[in-house]
């Protein structure tokens, strides 16, 4: 591989007008969208009795044609599945009873909100929501099995019920390698060759792609239309050059790099204008994109500041896309989570480190433009180069959260495990937030369900009753008092979750068929390398690897409130099972002493502390057993995801008094893998320990750990070292992921005022360290002072 | 054997090179008006009651065999304790659930000492960290802080200690062969004033420094930074130009003084009389005192900021 020219690229600057775009980006207010929704609408009516993947496929191919387009002379990457930036774009298929029942409500919810013309509210009341009763993904799973859904959801949260699946990363390097047109043509013959039940199939997917293709020539014709009447020349040029490249790309395979990256664009924008869903993934661009950047700086055609300028372009283009969700899922995933996650470095197919130039000048990007999206994140092994993580470490030290990092140590053995071919595991990516995929033949359905861990504890402390409401929705296998050992107790708790989980597996495989029989994909499964082998459709388990991933939340919790029942009732009897179930079914009212003791007394998880973390690990284990012994809807297996992105605040709330001191309904452990907030005393070494304590094998859905760090950390040379040490320490521990909050402020006057969920967060003064919230009031001040002084 | 200390914090950063853990022994020779650490002074362990702590649930109420606390009869505070008759036998602390009622430090076996401080030894391999042991002073519980050290240097890890110097030099001598960094503070060069502000003269701490540096080990001299007293142009004058005199190639930190210490001077019910008005250093005031020190031709090490206040933010 050639030379990294690290100095160069350190030297490059933010070009002004990536800055222009960003502000004009983020001052657009963001509204719903039923421009695409009323084309597909009138399409359906029109078009009664055809096969349902002819009618995804010209529905889709009709708005491609249709929908309103839009280029600021401005940018060098164009593209966007609506006008307007940042639209929520109503998607009818997959379900709108919601948007109904929410639609005034959504410029006002507390999270993520849109504005609504009123004019659409009309027109989506009175010719799109009515044609949709019952024949929408969401209506049809209520119908299906909607009850059970309900009578499971504390403990089990079926996801996936009223939109099209996503968490898919493409195979953007077929797409790249052979253009859109050689694909269709391609698909065209095997319809010509393929079994007359099969036909139908392949047709769809060639509506779809001459749809696409038709699609990026209207920005072909924009641009050049503009540029007729662009008088400055400049913008005149920028045009001619978008026209020139969507001309050529909208066919042929890309030969520069700003053609192969407005390709890919383009690819992201079809994908999300046919699903709909949440995150379609770049993957390894750092990988793919790296030839075209290679060539153009070889032949002159570009040169680094050039290159980085395209890149800033497309990062904004990441920013442009957003989500809609009902205002339940956008509390569980706050905060317009896309997932277009870029991973850069990581190993190559031979086995060594791939980190190369764009994977620095990606960092470069984040460092500039530092909003949400991408998500990127950084692949390390023990062969990482020391110079990549500390650029990681340095972007880190910066604080938009990102590079988050991924450690192929623990990750591409755990894929393994999960059938997935050395060569594919090595190749992997993330899709969503954290969860793990190979590149471009697969379909994870990584956010099946969330099964509640500590609330099947609660029902089984409790004869299956639910601490808040009284109501019996679990199985009754006696209750913490009648269970005369601590081994009693576990098998009943394996007994409630065994149920559950059961019941959870036959939910979420009827979800998953209906995706296949409502929402076939075909511009996604010309996009997923398998389906056009097997002659399936992605939803129907066309790609080579079909999984559905289950996220067993929360070890922590779960861990520490067994600890607390077993050291303080079995072992050490400081209590008696009858008062602490007392203490639980009162959410601890009058027990303040007891709840303490439970907090201070016993060990908790986090803490470096074996017995307590082995807790953990064995119920993951546990859990991971179990999802292994079932198979998917598409074939594939169902496998164990350790994270909850903003869940733990909902799910929490599902969940009465915990052992473990915590109170009812409050937050559970934040991420997945992480301690409860406050209750990691020991450091960041200890906590990095008690997490490599649970196998990094099991989590191979994807698994999620936040740390902390004051900025301070980063300011120095030597403070970047330290951290990249820590990093290279994370590798050798093989756990999957961590990524880092790097903590501010704003964040130290929370844990003034909210001190009891910043306990963890220690002051170290020459000699001695001290808790931040321990320290009195005007001490606290004073660090707060001089940490904004130095951040100056 | 049984040693007294504060406590065992990993992750420690600026006691030495890398990612390190820092045993705090208890115990200390001198008295330094401004000690920073003043639960490292003694070496019995004395309770302590955290106020902020107390959720007054009377649990340590009728605990004491020696008839010491006084529970729920105070205005000012909840739970007081008569440190004069308190035996320090734990029977509250074990009572208590919060911890509003503690010790200041705990007894800990050597092999036990060593085993938590090894517990990080991957990330003392890959930052090319290891282990402290600080105070207190390590000279004052030498036996066992050598034990300590012992164990640990036969898991070949980096050790350090810091110390005043204060102490026979045969105490220190025993410390070259299992240290390999020795982080010493040298306080006031003018012999009464030293006595003045710590208790004790400052002749024993110059021969063993000289001793020390004469050994050629590794060394890193540390200079607090108290204003009025030892951050004086003319005391760090003269405590460069006797540390050049002896080591030439010495590195001198100045570590800027910090008043977070205060309050538990309040918790243990000592005057803070003495910090009354003093505040941190400026930047351009420790920048003159830095290039007094290098005029003597002495390396000066940039105290790390970020590493003196803390690090890592748990959450
Ligand atoms: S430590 Fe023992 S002697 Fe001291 S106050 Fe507590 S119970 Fe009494
Ligand atoms: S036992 Fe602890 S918390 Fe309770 S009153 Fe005594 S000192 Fe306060």
């Amino acid at each position: 591989m050639e030379k990294i020219e690290l100095g160069e690229i350190g030297g490059l600057s933010c070009p002004p007008r990536i800055g222009v775009l960003k502000q004009r980006m983020l001052d657009e207010p963001r509204y719903l969208s039923i421009e695409q929704a009323k084309i597909v609408t009138d399409y359906y009516r029109a078009n009664p009795g055809k096969k349902r993947n002819i009618q995804r496929a010209e529905a889709l191919a009709l708005t491609l044609r249709r929908i309103e387009i839009r280029i600021d002379p401005m940018e060098l990457i164009v593209g966007n599945r609506s006008a307007g930036v940042r639209a929520g774009v109503v998607s009818p298929e997959a379900g709108i009873s919601w948007v109904d029942a929410e639609m005034e409500n959504l410029p006002e919810r507390p999270q993520d909100k849109f504005q609504v013309r009123a004019e659409d509210i009309t027109t989506f009341r009175n010719e799109i929501l009515p044609f949709w009763k019952g024949k929408s993904l969401e209506d049809m799973v209520k119908a299906r099995i909607g009850d059970e859904i309900a009578a499971i959801g504390k403990v089990a949260k079926i996801n996936q019920t009223d939109h099209s699946q996503g968490h898919i990363c493409p195979d953007t390097r077929r797409w790249l390698a052979i253009g859109p047109k050689a694909l269709r043509d391609e698909l065209t013959e095997r319809e010509r060759v393929a079994a007359p039940g099969k036909r139908d199939f392949f047709r769809g997917m060639v509506i779809a792609l001459q749809g696409a293709i038709d699609f990026i020539e209207r920005y072909a014709a924009l641009a050049r239309e503009l540029a007729s009447r662009e008088a400055e020349t400049a913008r005149r040029g920028n045009l001619e050059e978008i026209a020139r490249v969507c001309a050529k790309i909208a066919k042929e395979a890309p030969s520069t790099f700003r053609e192969a990256v407005q390709s890919m664009w383009f690819l992201f924008v079809l994908l999300h204008a046919e699903s709909n869903a949440s995150s379609f993934s770049p993957g390894r661009a750092d990988q793919y994109l790296y030839p075209y950047y290679r060539l153009d700086l070889r032949e002159g055609r570009l040169d680094r500041q050039g290159a980085l300028e395209i890149a800033e372009a497309l990062w904004l283009k990441f920013n442009q896309i957003v989500y809609l969700r009902n205002s339940s899922s956008a509390r569980y995933f706050a905060g317009f989570p896309i997932g277009f996650n870029v991973a850069i470095g990581g190993l190559g197919a031979d086995g060594e480190d791939a980190a190369n130039e764009l994977s620095y000048l990606f960092l470069k990007a984040q460092a500039h433009i530092g909003l949400p999206q991408p998500n990127l994140s950084a692949r390390l092994s023990e062969k990482s180069s020391e110079d990549f993580v500390r650029e990681c470490s340095r972007v880190i030290g910066l604080g938009s959260g990102m590079p988050q990092i991924f450690n192929d140590e623990g990750v591409i053995p755990a894929l393994m495990a999960r059938g997935i071919s050395r060569e594919h595991a090595i190749d992997y990516a993330i899709v969503g937030c954290v969860e793990l995929t190979t590149h471009g033949n697969a379909l994870g359905w990584s956010d099946a369900a969330m099964f509640n861990m500590v609330k099947a504890l609660e029902l089984t402390l409790n004869h299956g009753d639910c601490l808040l409401t009284g109501k019996r929705i679990g199985l009754d296998l006696g209750s913490l008092e009648e269970y005369r050992n601590y081994e009693e107790l576990e098998a009943a708790l394996k007994a409630q979750m065994d149920h559950f989980i059961t019941r959870m597996i036959k939910a979420c495989d009827v979800v998953d068929a209906l995706h296949a029989e409502i929402l076939p994909s075909p511009f996604l499964s010309a996009s997923i390398d398998g389906c056009a082998d097997k002659a399936l459709d992605v939803t129907a388990g066309g790609a080579r690897y079909n999984l559905s991933g289950i996220q067993a939340i929360q070890p922590a919790n779960l861990a520490d409130s067994l600890a607390a029942i077993k050291k303080c009732i079995y072992d050490d009897h400081v209590f008696s099972a009858t008062e602490a179930l007392a203490a639980l079914r009162k959410d601890w009212k009058d027990q303040e002493r007891l709840r303490q003791l439970v907090i201070n007394k016993v060990p908790k998880y986090g803490n470096d502390v074996e017995w307590v973390d082995a807790i953990a690990a064995r119920w993951v284990d546990y859990f991971a057993g179990k999802m292994a012994e079932f198979t998917n809807a598409r074939g594939g297996p169902y496998h164990t995801g350790l994270y909850t992105v903003s869940a733990h605040v909902p799910m929490g709330q599902n969940v009465g008094a915990s052992m473990d001191g915590r109170k009812a309904k409050d937050p559970l452990a934040d991420g997945g893998m992480s301690a409860m907030y406050g209750r990691d005393r020991n450091g960041p070494t200890a906590l990095l320990r008690s997490v490599s304590r649970i196998s990094s094998m099991e989590g191979s859905n994807g698994t999620l750990l936040n740390m902390k760090f004051l900025p301070e950390f980063f300011r120095t040379e030597e403070g970047v070292a330290k951290f990249s040490a820590f990093l290279r320490t994370f590798v050798k521990l093989r756990i999957n992921h961590v990524q880092f909050n790097v903590i501010r402020r704003e964040d130290l006057l929370a844990a003034k005022s909210r001190p009891q969920e910043w306990r963890g967060l220690t002051v170290r003064v020459a000699g001695y360290t001290a808790y931040f919230t321990e320290l009195a009031n005007d001490l606290q001040d004073e660090i707060i002072a001089r940490t904004s002084y130095g951040e100056a | 054997m049984e040693g007294t200390i504060i406590d065992i914090k990993r992750f420690t950063l600026h006691d030495g090179p890398g990612i390190r853990s820092t045993l705090f022994l208890k115990g200390c020779s001198l008295r330094c008006a401004w000690c920073q650490n003043p639960e490292g002074l003694d070496a019995a362990l004395r309770l302590w009651h955290l106020e902020r702590q107390c959720i007054k649930c009377r649990s340590c109420e009728a605990t004491c065999p020696v008839d010491a606390l006084r529970v729920g009869d105070e205005q000012d505070a909840f739970v007081i304790v008569n440190h004069d008759r308190c035996t320090a036998c734990g029977e509250c602390v074990e009572a208590c659930p919060t911890g509003a009622l503690a010790f200041d430090g705990r007894r800990i076996s050597a092999a036990e000492a060593a085993a938590t401080l090894l517990r990080d030894r991957e990330f003392y391999l890959q930052s090319g960290g290891g282990i402290t042991i600080s105070g207190g002073d390590p000279l004052v519980q030498h036996e066992f802080a050598l034990e300590v050290l012992g164990a640990c240097r036969k898991e070949d890890i980096h050790t350090a200690i810091e110390t005043c110097l204060f102490g026979d030099w045969q105490v220190l001598e025993g410390f070259i062969p299992l240290v390999d960094l020795f982080i010493v503070d040298l306080k006031i060069a003018d012999e009464t004033m030293h006595e003045e502000y710590t208790h004790r003269p400052n002749g024993q701490i110059w021969l063993n420094y000289a001793l020390l540096a004469d050994r050629g080990v590794d060394l890193l001299t540390r200079i607090p930074l108290i204003p009025g007293i030892t951050a004086t142009e003319s005391n760090i004058h003269a405590l460069a130009v006797s540390i050049s005199r002896t080591r030439p190639d010495a590195r001198v930190e100045l570590m800027n003084f910090n008043p977070l210490a205060v309050h538990k001077y309040e918790l243990m019910n000592r005057s803070v009389e003495f910090f009354a008005g003093m505040s941190p250093l400026r930047e351009a005031e420790v920048e003159t005192l830095m290039r007094v020190v290098e005029a003597e031709g002495l390396t000066v090490v940039r105290e790390q900021k970020a590493q003196r206040r803390v690090q890592e933010a748990g959450r």
